[in-house]
């Protein structure tokens, strides 16, 4: 059990744990890029803690059965030291930690990280385009999720889902989809086949999740919904989404529809978490 | 500095048109990744350091709100 941590109560806390940061004037290094809906709820809820340990603040965020760890440091040797002492705070914990960034700035973090003794567990690159394929009729099997059908939806991340690689949705989070008309769903009598959730504004349509149950596999799903997906978004500039690094098939499956990777990576990193967990 | 502050919101968004008059966190043209990726350009190319209570979407939402934020740190209009 992890003591001395400071629930946080109101996102002003973080506010003021950045410029206490940035009052060091050296660097700011942060993996923390605030969501107002989810860490809403997180805070909402008391399930987000923050402790500061030398010149870092860390934010930890309890994720059934390991701590999702965010950071927000005033350097790299900061950020080191400050890992040593939560990791002999605290012997046993279980750590997921995504570092998002480009080029030398976040190998440099990643190599931080594994000095401490994480483990790279995935990486993902983002994918993103501004001309979008030919647009093809709507399959009427491809609708938006009605509210019925949230704890289905629910009940697949939890089987099918990836939950170091993927921060499965909250519940809250997949009501507000559904509400907003941003998850489609491929229904075959009472199931669902496949679905796909996106966030969306006037300018930009980001893909977050995109799923066919393997029962329904070669049905050409997929595309079915990525299509709806397109005709939703239409009138957006840009379409962005991510992909785990090593998926290559789909990567250049991408790539013939017009996007390109961006220098943006994802770095997943655990820390004992056993193999036989992941 | 108005120029100087599209030409860098368009190296970090180049596919996006600044000089738009709408609200920039809004419309998705900046995202909070972008967020922190402009906030230590501008600390970079002004030498200045944005206060943290200051690194809220609404001041980087627009031009004018940017201009606002630089000029509050000390920068010169004709930086």
């Amino acid at each position: 059990m992890m003591t001395n941590l400071k629930v946080v109560l109101q996102i002003d806390e973080i506010k003021v744990a950045i410029q206490s940061v940035r009052n060091h004037h050296k660097s700011f290094l942060t993996n923390f890029f605030p969501e107002t809906f989810k860490h809403g709820i997180w805070i909402k809820k008391n399930e987000l803690a923050l402790i500061m340990l030398s010149e870092t603040y860390f934010l930890i965020y309890s994720d059934g059965g390991f701590k999702r760890l965010f950071y927000i440091s005033s350097g790299l040797s900061e950020l080191a030291e400050s890992l040593d002492i939560l990791k002999n705070k605290y012997p046993g914990e279980k750590y997921v930690t995504d570092l998002v960034g480009k080029g030398d700035m976040l190998n440099d973090v990643c190599s931080v990280f594994l000095k401490t003794g994480f483990t790279l567990y995935s990486s993902l690159t983002r994918m993103s385009s501004t001309k979008y394929p030919a647009l093809k009729t709507i399959d009427p099997s491809v609708d938006f999720a009605d509210i019925s059908e949230v704890l289905l939806v629910d009940s697949l991340f939890k089987q099918y889902f990836d939950k170091y690689t993927e921060q499965l949705p909250l519940i809250e989070e997949l009501k507000s989809w559904i509400e907003k008309k941003q998850m489609l769903v491929y229904r075959s009598g009472k199931e669902i086949g496949g679905f796909l959730i996106f966030d969306k504004t006037n300018s930009t349509a980001y893909l977050r999740y995109w799923f066919v149950h393997p029962n329904f596999r070669d049905l050409k799903i997929g595309s079915k919904l990525i299509n709806r997906f397109f005709i939703e978004n239409k009138d957006a500039i840009r379409i962005l989404f991510w992909v785990i690094e090593t998926n290559e098939n789909a990567i250049k499956r991408y790539k013939h529809y017009g996007f390109h990777t961006e220098e943006l990576r994802d770095l997943v990193l655990t820390y004992n978490i056993p193999l036989n967990e992941r | 500095m108005k120029d100087k502050i599209t030409t860098i919101l368009k190296e970090i968004r180049p596919e996006f048109d600044f000089t738009e008059n709408v609200n920039f966190i809004d419309e998705g043209m900046l995202d909070s990744f972008d967020v922190v990726t402009l906030v230590t350009t501008l600390d970079k190319e002004y030498h200045i350091s944005i206060d943290g209570l200051d690194i809220v979407p609404d001041n980087f939402s627009s031009i004018d709100s940017i201009r606002a934020l630089l000029k509050k740190n000390g920068v010169n209009d004709e930086s």
